[in-house]
């Protein structure tokens, strides 16, 4: 690989950072997840309800990500990032599944809160560990806020486990856990970069 | 004269210059990008990038659109086809020049 393809790489690499790098992102992923989370710690209340009114809500609540991480996000990203640090959009058609390998966790906690939710609390609570601990290990330096994601996810899996919460509530408990995970690197990142790149003068 | 060496010479003038590389470069990599973008990846000054922009306008490599989003100017660049085209072969010709025959026989 000469300089000039590296060249090109680190400039392709550096403009899809760019869309991580404000943390807007990460704040809408938080509000999904804790959406997400109160569905289903609802969704007994929901049982209640005609089958096509749950189906509704439950579609509008997965169609909330699409639209906070594209209309919305665009919305804030003029208004926040582009007029301090520019505007560029990337041609990767991979950009997809680039964002999903961004927060690898995501993935593999879904299927541990899942789980959880159907075994009893010790047993769930190992799963989870087990599960963190393999996180840890395989992913540990490639996703940011990996510090704060394994101790605030195992600090919930005991809580979840130890408080008096019912089965059916776990999963719902933990998705907000990972919403409010979400919300602090989010922030936390939101805050650096405004610090970093004032307002500029119009 | 070897062929690499005679390729060399045919070099685009207009990329070869390091600030229109830096920008020729950006603008490959990505599908449109601001001014405020190109100025912070290649650490320009406005002056500076407004004018190399305007080379490399001149020569059909970039298209730039001047508009408005709110009360902020806005000025998208990209790539048009003969730039990349030009972009292509100025990095081949570098990369004949950089593993070509001759290497390792110094």
């Amino acid at each position: 690989m000469t300089a000039i393809d590296s060249a090109v790489a680190d400039a392709s690499r550096r403009a899809r950072d760019h869309w991580f790098s404000d943390g807007l992102f990460t704040l809408g992923q938080s509000v999904y997840f804790v959406l997400l989370g109160l569905y289903f710690h609802y969704f007994p209340v929901l049982l209640a309800w005609p089958q096509w009114c749950r189906a509704a809500i439950f579609s509008l609540v997965l169609a909330v990500n699409p639209f906070l991480s594209g209309p919305v996000l665009r919305w804030f990203k003029w208004r926040i990032t582009y007029p301090r640090t520019g505007y560029v959009a990337t041609e990767n058609a991979n950009f997809d599944r680039e964002v999903r390998q961004r927060h690898p966790e995501m993935w593999v906690l879904f299927a541990v809160f899942g789980f959880e939710g159907r075994l009893p609390s010790w047993v769930g609570l190992i799963a989870l560990a087990v599960s963190l601990g393999i996180l840890w290990i395989l992913t540990r330096g490639r996703f940011s806020f990996a510090w704060l994601f394994i101790p605030g996810l195992a600090l919930s899996g005991v809580l979840v486990s130890v408080l008096p919460i019912t089965k059916e509530n776990r999963f719902a408990y933990m998705l907000i856990a990972l919403g409010i995970l979400y919300f602090f690197e989010g922030a936390t990142q939101l805050f650096r970069y405004l610090r970093q790149h004032p307002a500029p003068q119009a | 004269m070897s062929t690499t060496l005679q390729e060399l010479a045919t070099l685009d003038r207009v990329i070869h210059e390091p600030a229109r590389l830096m920008i020729m470069t950006v603008l490959y990599a990505v599908s449109e990008a601001d001014f405020i973008y190109l100025q912070n990846e290649c650490g320009l000054t406005q002056g500076n990038l407004s004018s190399h922009l305007a080379r490399l306008e001149e020569e059909g490599y970039v298209l730039v659109v001047k508009t408005f989003k709110g009360k902020y100017p806005l000025t998208i660049c990209s790539l048009a086809q003969k730039g990349r085209i030009a972009f292509e072969e100025y990095a081949r010709v570098m990369r004949a020049a950089i593993q070509g025959p001759a290497r390792g026989k110094l």
